[in-house]
């Protein structure tokens, strides 16, 4: 290669990043597009950051509406879309290792699709963009709604401090069986 | 029934030619890749055929057979009792034909008391379920009626004693493979409680709710959910006197397999087409036209609505060429209605009247079993595959078999969907049928199969 060569090579980079930009930015709009026709919320299309952030109400028995908040990350060059549920519980958690403890037990539950992230605690899901991307986000975004008002409630205790006693006593039967292997001696 | 003292039948016939040969030959004959006898006599009888002729006994011709990849001696089934009750007692054939011809006169007017009406509900179909399930904790497991049966088999010391069981579970016994059956409906019900509540949490939110309806149409529903209810629970109790759609259940399944719907669905929805989008929904006019897309280069340009209105154009010109080529053959003319072989084959399997091959069942259960959000449990892995064959006496996955090897491996990949579709465009690439192309074959019923050939 010569010096000559490097205006070119710049060039080329250049025009791939350029392609790049403009497939995410299609790629953006059309999963924009799907949301809306799908019945989300205030789908906000941030082209800086290729990100979608979009709400989901959900009705409650009582009438009062519960909104979930997402943001859809489009991973450039990966054929994938991330779907990270955003509002839920509070940042500054008090039972920070019960809730990850929960999470963990719910991951056992749940396909390698839709996962929870810790610190902070997250319901992440992911969609690959190939033929039927749309119907497959419709159906991944609602699983996750699903998900997310099942273990809403627990989540929201936990950040506050408060511990169910369905989790208080789930994680003293753990407890238990632990001290029961660790009394009868496991040699290593 | 033919008269047989005039004509023997062909599983006599064949019987009588087996004879004439040693044990090595008459294997050597069963292998043959002789693709008219093959069709003609399936394997796994002519198995049978040389266990009577070779003395084998029970086990000796279960391992025959499992080795065959053929399914083993079924004890809750009539005839194929009075076979285990033979092979155990080292019967000669002509002694079985005589066990059969008193076993059938005893039980020839029973019917089967499920499903007798033309259409199935949910309700129905759960109970089914449930009547033969043992309930232990809010889980169905499936109860063990061909074990039991299999084993008073074996108890029976005399004649009479196997008589009396004969007639003391005459309602017991079923045409089908009983247990294929039961999981197949099991599974069905999981598959239709999973879009319920896919649907209910859709209703609440707003969000993919003409999506979860449309995939919910496994149920003849959709007059009803217009409805106003109280609260989810009225929804679900509504469902359950829904009919179960048949063509759906297949048209579902299909695109599963093939991510575009069954001709046979496509030529029906043109039929309610008549002209007029407006008599169809969005969800259906998208659903259309995206099928019809997946068939035709060059028209993703079209809108929706385009390329509906185009494929009828080229239906209608192909449907007139036809009739001024088959116009001395009026009453030979095709309809779009003419082909509904899917619905009518999932009916069979849930009504029980046709046998559910291990092909199908092993391709309905990974379609029915694809995903469950709240119960893993059900969620088809290949342990739990293995398991269900095992319970239906067919042979469990083979790593040695080619479609087994697929299964196994989808079964096991992280991207199950993304392996499928790969598989399906692999075969398609190479000019080679898919698995599925083999799935019907196997599917008859076992029962009439097996009185044809012995009467």
């Amino acid at each position: 290669m010569e010096n000559g060569d490097i205006g070119l090579l710049r060039y080329c980079f250049s025009a791939a990043g350029q392609k790049n930009q403009k497939e995410t930015a299609d790629w953006l709009q059309k999963v924009s597009d799907c949301l809306q026709n799908a019945g989300a919320g205030k789908v906000f299309m941030d082209e800086k950051k290729d990100e979608i952030l979009f709400r989901v109400n959900h009705r409650k028995a009582s009438e009062k509406k519960d909104i979930i908040e997402y943001r859809v990350k489009i991973i450039p060059g990966s054929s994938q879309l991330i779907l990270v549920q955003t509002n839920l519980w509070e940042n500054e958690a008090q039972a920070k290792k019960l809730m990850c403890w929960y999470a963990a037990k719910r991951n056992e539950r749940l396909t390698h699709d839709i996962q929870y992230s810790m610190n902070p605690v997250q319901l992440k899901g992911k969609v690959i963009l190939r033929n039927g991307w749309e119907t497959e986000l419709i159906r991944r975004t609602g699983e996750m709604n699903r998900i997310v008002m099942n273990d809403r409630e627990i989540f929201e205790a936990l950040s506050r401090g408060k511990v169910p006693d369905c989790i208080q006593n789930q994680v003293r039967q753990e407890y238990q069986e632990y001290e029961r292997e660790i009394r009868h001696g496991v040699d290593i | 029934m033919k008269g047989k003292s005039d004509m023997a039948s062909i599983f006599e016939k064949m019987i009588q030619d087996f004879r004439r040969k040693d044990m090595a030959q008459l294997l050597e004959e069963c292998m043959k890749p002789d693709v008219k006898k093959a069709k003609k006599i399936p394997l796994r009888y002519r198995l049978i055929a040389i266990g009577f002729v070779s003395h084998m006994t029970l086990d000796e011709l279960d391992s025959k057979l499992k080795e065959n990849g053929c399914e083993q001696l079924y004890a809750r089934n009539q005839v194929e009792a009075t076979l285990i009750y033979a092979f155990l007692k080292g019967f000669s054939y002509e002694e079985w034909l005589n066990l059969e011809r008193i076993c059938r006169e005893m039980n020839d007017d029973r019917t089967d008391m499920w499903f007798n009406s033309s259409t199935v509900t949910y309700r129905e179909l759960r109970e089914y379920v449930r009547q033969n399930s043992d309930i232990t904790e809010e889980e169905l497991q499936t109860q063990k009626v061909t074990r039991k049966f299999r084993r008073q088999i074996e108890k029976s010391t005399t004649e009479e004693d196997f008589l009396k069981f004969m007639e003391d579970n005459r309602e017991d016994f079923c045409v089908v493979r009983e247990k294929a059956r039961y999981y197949f409906c099991k599974y069905l019900c999981y598959y239709i409680e999973e879009k319920t509540e896919a649907y209910l949490a859709a209703r609440k939110s707003g969000f993919g709710q003409e999506q979860t309806l449309a995939e919910l149409n496994v149920l003849k529903c959709v007059e009803l959910l217009r409805k106003k209810f109280k609260d989810d629970q009225e929804i679900r109790e509504a469902l359950l006197d829904c009919a179960i759609s048949f063509g759906n259940i297949y048209d579902a399944f299909n695109y599963f397999y093939f991510e575009y719907v069954s001709t046979d669905w496509m030529e029906i929805l043109m039929d309610g087409y008549q002209g007029s989008l407006s008599r169809m929904s969005e969800k259906e006019i998208e659903f259309l036209a995206h099928a019809i897309r997946s068939y035709e280069d060059g028209w993703d340009e079209l809108s929706d609505e385009e390329v509906i209105q185009r494929k009828v154009q080229e239906i209608e010109e192909q449907e007139c060429l036809k009739d001024s080529q088959y116009a001395r053959e009026e009453s030979k003319r095709q309809t779009y209605q003419k082909n509904r072989s899917g619905e009518k084959s999932v009916r069979s399997y849930i009504k029980g009247v046709t046998d559910l091959d291990r092909t199908t069942l092993i391709c309905y259960l990974l379609f029915m079993g694809q995903e469950s959000l709240e119960n893993k449990e059900r969620v088809m892995t290949r342990e739990r595959l293995d398991q269900i064959l095992l319970e239906c006496g067919y042979a469990m996955l083979r790593d040695g078999d080619d479609f087994d090897r697929f299964v196994i491996q989808y079964l096991e990949v992280d991207d199950r969907m993304g392996f499928l579709m790969e598989s399906v465009a692999d075969a398609a690439r190479s000019e080679k049928n898919f698995y599925l192309y083999h799935m019907y074959q196997g599917a008859v019923s076992e029962n009439k199969k097996l009185r044809t050939l012995i009467d």
